[in-house]
């Protein structure tokens, strides 16, 4: 049954619930917006006045918050103004695309939550003049030559992920294995990028099999569902290795497993792996549960996005295209990643 | 003149729709079992436990829901942000050791989940409309407060809930254990029994003075303490949470909820029912991922089960009142 | 004005049965083109069953309605409309939020949806100035304009649909005596261009005041037409009644004096409905609110239930004060009210019948709030004795019951609180056939005699004659007489429907 919201005696009350809520909104927006305009003096003179207008993710997002709270705070530090048109909804990004366009800015950084509905508005920016900046995921291959890159190297991170497992079982001494993976959203460049390179480096070792591939969307609590099946499907001894594409991925594989009554890590264990790190994920390789994971931090490559804007003001002409130097974390070295994958 | 009679003639057809749905339902039940049998691999004591495993978390949420429903309130669309924050609480609480965090939890979820109770309750709000808003306030907060950022748990005290005592999931236990203290709230209940007047027919539960608003904020206080166990159980299960926690958890929990044939308009159905909605959707999903499905058929075969499952219901009630 | 030869419409030996019941038995009358005929006749009469049949909503059993010589096969609303007869529900069917040219197209057939509102301006306009609206600007919202201005378009509308016999079902029950000036005006207009008009009314100061002629039902069969110069209020009350009930009641209540009132109401007002009502209720008695529909009988009752919102005055059970509005407080000062709308206000139709009769009882058959077998089973007994209910069935939903007995579970309901001081009853035969009647009777009665006050409303002369020990009756929002003693069902009847005398309203 729907009740009417206006039947008089409760309007009132009504009223000022919705002034509560929007109270709290507002304060909520204010909040975000309390990052800017911290910008000082010690800044290079090239830089003062030069004004990025960024499309980022949005900081509802754990690496985009992450990210922001290191690439923003960077740029505003040598006098560079930042307009702040983040977001994590692809519709209000393509929007927000638009509007930065028309906001004429020295330079356009954005993240493409959709690479496809991005391809009009970058075509429109190279009409308008305004350069712009992609960072983390690679764009359309359409527009490919009309945008500057700093990327996460993907194809890397899934590299590091297979060599991850194949490390681990061979210290376990073991000549073969199933392997199931639990992606992220299939149709994104991201999820693919990192299979290609994971597929490849398995590849060079066919004693280890991929069994199962399931699309995880990126989603803790999917992944841990789709876990569960799997290894009721294949049972402990019909799984040896699982990846799971981001860490929030792979714990819920190692708690499935764990319910499932398969032994994790150790001499005999199912060995797990992410290929993005976080703080639990960390934890977890201590704790060896997680037996490692690749970097794809979100402070390394802010810094060397941010870095990436400041040398193309300076002129420094940096190359169309960068990777970001991604690094295979295990065990052994833990502790160096350790502080750079606590941040989100 | 027209000299023919009105009254025969809507008697006969009113019968048929039953008979045909019973026939259609008994082939669907049919195709299902034999589909079921016929997946390698179904019919093992660990895919059993897998499907339970699948259930328990959207399941215990369901039941939050249930009370709701029934309750004539139609459905809260603040499920998952509600799980999202509790999650976040309960995870960065685990330093006071594992039941204060739980007990904390509970409250926190009691709370934001009653305040909309008492809303929609006492002043009539409309739930879908109040709860859209609320979620967009909590989403908000629990983003401020958090700063975006996933939180990690300040103790282990929480692998508890990862438990597997006889070698199955303790969420699987908690969630029977709530089913049944919920079935029998709702059956021998005071509350219970005004829930479903309140539910089947608001106007005449207030003139007949039934205290409508508190029964109302009551059934909500209840579901926040639910969700508020979901919210525990994933968060330790995910090792991490934040506000994207509850992922697809109240679209799920209203499948659940409606696959179990209780109707959206309220006054009918049970917690029992919803178990066994919950339980049906996971098997459903379970079987499609045995067979090699991939997610988006899972989440359309999801669709059809909730579409069939209403449609159903609603030619049911429909021939039963003729 | 000379009827037969110029009629337009006749209605000839119309019959239709429901069932056993005989609703109208070989109805005739005719109505001339210019003529504004009225249907009366007291509740039951079958009055808006003819209505029915000449809208199209029910299908004679047989007889024949004539419009302009032809027979008319009436298979549905829409079929009747086509046929030029227009119908004027007791119901608003206009739309606030839509302005008054979108109302007057609503369900016009022959419009078009594209480009309507231009073609039909003039069209619209001038169907607004029949009926007195020329003041009235066709893209104004329906919301600014008053009830009886609504009323008034409802009519241009129904005009609209180019309609030879025009039928009004109690246009001004509801509405004040200034807007039903404006309504009086408009049909006047409305017979001058050469319809037919049907008008049904409880009010006869406006049957005698508008009408040229008087068609009186009495039991499903016409008394008479009778031209209205020919007609005094009283000689039409007579026609109604026949040989009027007129017995001494029994008085089986408890003497006056005997103990302080239960129930007392003082100024109770609710805007646009009662005007500054007042009454003491003693326990043991019953007392009855007569009035037709709009009197503003059933407002009183709801108001001091709690359900008008917008109520003013001083209700007090055993001298504490009750805040309007509110119907748990007025629950728990014990009043239980018996809504005359039992489907949407009253029953919870899928439940069973003993969670209905227990549905306000429940802090009483509960222990530490969990359901205590043994009370339920024995209040539940106790409840299905009273109400003489089958025992055996009481775990069928209501739904499966006959209307009458529905009507005993609710009552049932309203009887069974131990703690209930007050029972009112909106109405509470409505629907009910003869048997399940006296049974409520019955139920009220014995309710009385246990110690309760009893106050229902009706319109009914043997039921207010029978049951009730005190008949207030109410005319338009204000109370008319209090009858404590013997009163004859003419008397009754004549306030009811005409109010206290007031000779300026009987005469154009």
């Amino acid at each position: 049954m729907i009740h009417s919201l206006s039947s008089p005696p409760l309007g009132k009350a009504a009223v000022k619930v919705a002034a509560a809520l929007a109270g709290v909104l507002l304060a909520t927006a204010a909040c975000g917006g309390g990052s800017s305009g911290g910008g000082d003096a010690s800044g290079t003179a090239g830089l003062k006045g030069k004004t990025v207008t960024f499309v980022g993710y949005g900081k509802d997002n754990p690496w985009g918050a992450s990210f922001n709270g290191v690439f923003v705070p960077k740029l505003e530090s040598q006098g560079v103004k930042v307009v702040d048109l983040t977001t994590m909804d692809p519709g209000t990004a393509v929007t927000n695309f638009n509007q930065a366009i028309s906001n004429k800015p020295d330079l356009i950084v954005a993240a493409l939550l959709d690479t496809s509905s991005t391809v009009v508005p970058i075509k429109k920016a190279k009409q308008a003049g305004i350069p712009v900046l992609v960072f983390d995921g690679r764009p359309d291959p359409s527009v490919d030559g009309d945008v500057m890159q700093v990327l996460s190297d993907s194809e890397a991170l899934g590299t590091a992920a297979a060599q991850n497992l194949v490390e681990g079982l061979k210290a376990q001494g073991r000549t073969s294995g199933s392997i199931i993976a639990i992606t992220g959203t299939k149709s994104g460049f991201a999820a693919q990028d990192r299979m290609k390179g994971f597929d490849a480096e398995l590849a060079k070792t066919p004693e280890y099999k991929v069994v199962d591939i399931q699309d995880g969307n990126w989603d803790p609590t999917l992944s841990g569902k789709i876990a569960t099946q799997l290894f009721a499907k294949y049972g402990c001894s019909g799984i040896q290795g699982a990846y799971g594409m981001a860490d929030y991925q792979a714990l819920p594989i190692v708690a499935a497993a764990k319910q499932a009554g398969c032994p994790v890590g150790g001499k005999n264990g199912l060995i797990v792996t992410g290929s993005n790190c976080f703080k639990a994920g960390i934890d977890a390789i201590k704790g060896g549960t997680l037996y490692g994971t690749a970097t794809e931090d979100p402070g390394t490559i802010a810094e060397q996005t941010a870095d990436y804007v400041i040398r193309y003001f300076n002129q420094q002409n940096p190359p169309a295209k960068e990777l970001v130097k991604e690094e295979r974390v295990t065990a052994k070295n833990v502790a160096q990643f350790a502080e750079q994958c606590s941040k989100a | 003149m027209n000299v023919m009679s009105a009254r025969p003639r809507s008697a006969a057809p009113i019968r048929r729709p039953g008979l045909v749905v019973d026939g259609v339902l008994l082939l669907a039940v049919l195709a299902a079992i034999v589909l079921a049998l016929t997946t390698d691999r179904f019919l093992t004591v660990a895919n059993a436990k897998a499907i339970l495993t699948s259930a328990s978390l959207v399941g215990i949420a369901a039941l939050g829901l249930t009370l709701i429903t029934i309750g004539g309130s139609a459905v809260s669309l603040a499920i998952s942000p509600s799980v999202a924050a509790v999650g976040m609480i309960f995870l960065s609480a685990q330093s006071l050791g594992l039941i204060a965090a739980l007990v904390l939890a509970v409250l926190c979820g009691t709370l934001i989940t009653g305040l909309q109770g008492a809303v929609v309750g006492y002043a009539a709000a409309n739930p879908v409309v109040l709860t859209i808003a609320a979620s967009f306030a909590i989403t908000g907060i629990a983003t401020g407060v958090s700063g975006g950022s996933t939180v990690s748990p300040t103790a282990g005290g929480y692998d508890r809930l990862n438990a597997t005592p006889g070698g199955v999931a303790l969420s699987v236990y908690v969630l029977i254990g709530l089913a049944l203290i919920v079935e029998w709230t709702l059956r021998r209940t005071g509350f219970g029994r005004s829930l479903y007047l309140i539910g089947e027919n608001r106007r005449a539960a207030r003139a007949a003075g039934l205290p409508v608003g508190r029964m109302t904020a009551v059934a909500w206080l209840g579901a926040g303490a639910l969700f508020a166990v979901t919210a525990a159980f994933t968060a330790a299960f995910n090792t991490s949470a934040n506000v994207n926690l509850g992922g697809t958890l109240t679209f799920d929990a209203i499948a659940a909820v409606l696959a179990g044939g209780t109707p959206i308009s309220g006054g009918r159905g049970s917690a029992l029912r919803t178990l066994a909605g919950a339980v049906l959707i996971a098997a459903a999903s379970d079987i499609l991922l045995l067979r090699g499905y991939s997610t988006g058929v899972q989440i359309m075969v999801k669709g059809v089960i909730v579409l069939v499952v209403v449609v159903t219901v609603h030619l049911r009630t429909r021939g039963s009142r003729a | 004005m000379s009827p037969a030869a110029e009629e337009l419409v006749r209605v000839d030996q119309l019959t239709k049965s429901f069932g056993s019941t005989r609703a109208v038995r070989g109805a005739s009358f005719g109505i001339a083109a210019g003529e504004i005929h009225a249907l009366c006749g007291h509740n039951g009469a079958g009055k808006s069953t003819v209505v029915k049949m000449l809208s199209g909503q029910e299908t004679p059993d047989s007889g024949a309605i004539r419009i302009g010589g032809g027979v008319l096969d009436l298979r549905s609303r829409q079929v009747a409309q086509r046929s030029g007869i227009a119908l004027v529900d007791q119901e608003l069917s206009v739309v606030p939020s839509l302005t008054v040219a979108e109302n007057l197209m609503l369900g016009d057939q022959r419009a078009r949806w594209l480009n309507r509102r231009r073609a039909s301006g003039p069209r619209l306009r001038s169907l607004l100035d029949n009926v007195g609206l020329g003041h009235v600007d066709l893209d104004q919202p329906l919301s600014e304009l008053g009830i009886g201005e609504r009323q008034l378009i409802e009519i241009a509308r129904a005009l609209g649909q180019d309609a030879r016999l025009l039928i009004l079902d109690e246009p001004t029950a509801t509405l004040s005596d200034v807007e039903s000036e404006y309504v009086y005006a408009a049909v006047r207009a409305v017979a001058a261009a050469g319809c037919a008009i049907l008008f049904v009314s409880h009010r006869l100061g406006e049957v005698l005041g508008l009408c040229d002629r008087v068609t009186v039902m009495r039991d499903g069969a016409v008394v008479a037409t009778t031209e209205v110069a020919d007609l005094t209020i009283d000689s039409l009350i007579v026609q109604m009644l026949g040989e009027a009930p007129h017995r001494s009641r029994k008085r089986t209540g408890g003497e006056a004096g005997k103990s302080g009132e239960v129930l007392s109401v003082g100024g109770l007002s609710v805007p646009g409905r009662v005007e500054d009502f007042s009454l003491g209720l003693r326990p043991g008695r019953v007392y009855a609110l007569a009035g037709q529909l709009g009197s503003g009988a059933s407002d009183v009752l709801r108001a001091t239930a709690g359900l008008v919102p917008a109520a003013a005055g001083d209700i007090r059970v055993d001298g504490v004060v009750v805040r309007p509005g509110h119907p748990i407080a007025a629950a728990r000062a014990g009043i239980a009210f018996v809504s005359n709308d039992r489907k949407s206000e009253g029953l919870f139709l899928d439940k069973p019948i003993s969670w209905n009769l227990l549905a306000t009882r429940l802090p009483s058959v509960t222990r530490w709030a969990v359901l205590d077998r043994q009370r339920w089973s024995a209040v539940l007994t106790d409840l299905v004795g009273l109400c003489g209910l089958d025992g055996g069935r009481t775990g069928d939903s209501v739904r499966s019951l006959s209307g009458g007995n529905q009507q005993k579970v609710f009552v049932g309901r309203g009887l069974g609180r131990s703690d209930a001081r007050v029972l009112l009853l909106d109405d509470p035969t409505r629907g009910v056939d003869v048997g399940g009647r006296a049974a409520i009777h019955r139920l009220l009665r014995d309710a009385a005699d246990r110690g309760m006050a009893v106050l229902f409303s009706s319109t009914d002369l043997e039921e207010l004659l029978d049951l009730a020990d005190v008949v207030v009756t109410m005319h338009k929002g204000v109370v008319v007489q209090r009858h404590d003693g013997d009163v004859a069902g003419s008397v009754l009847l004549r306030e009811m429907t005409h109010g206290a005398a007031a000779p300026a309203e009987e005469r154009r």
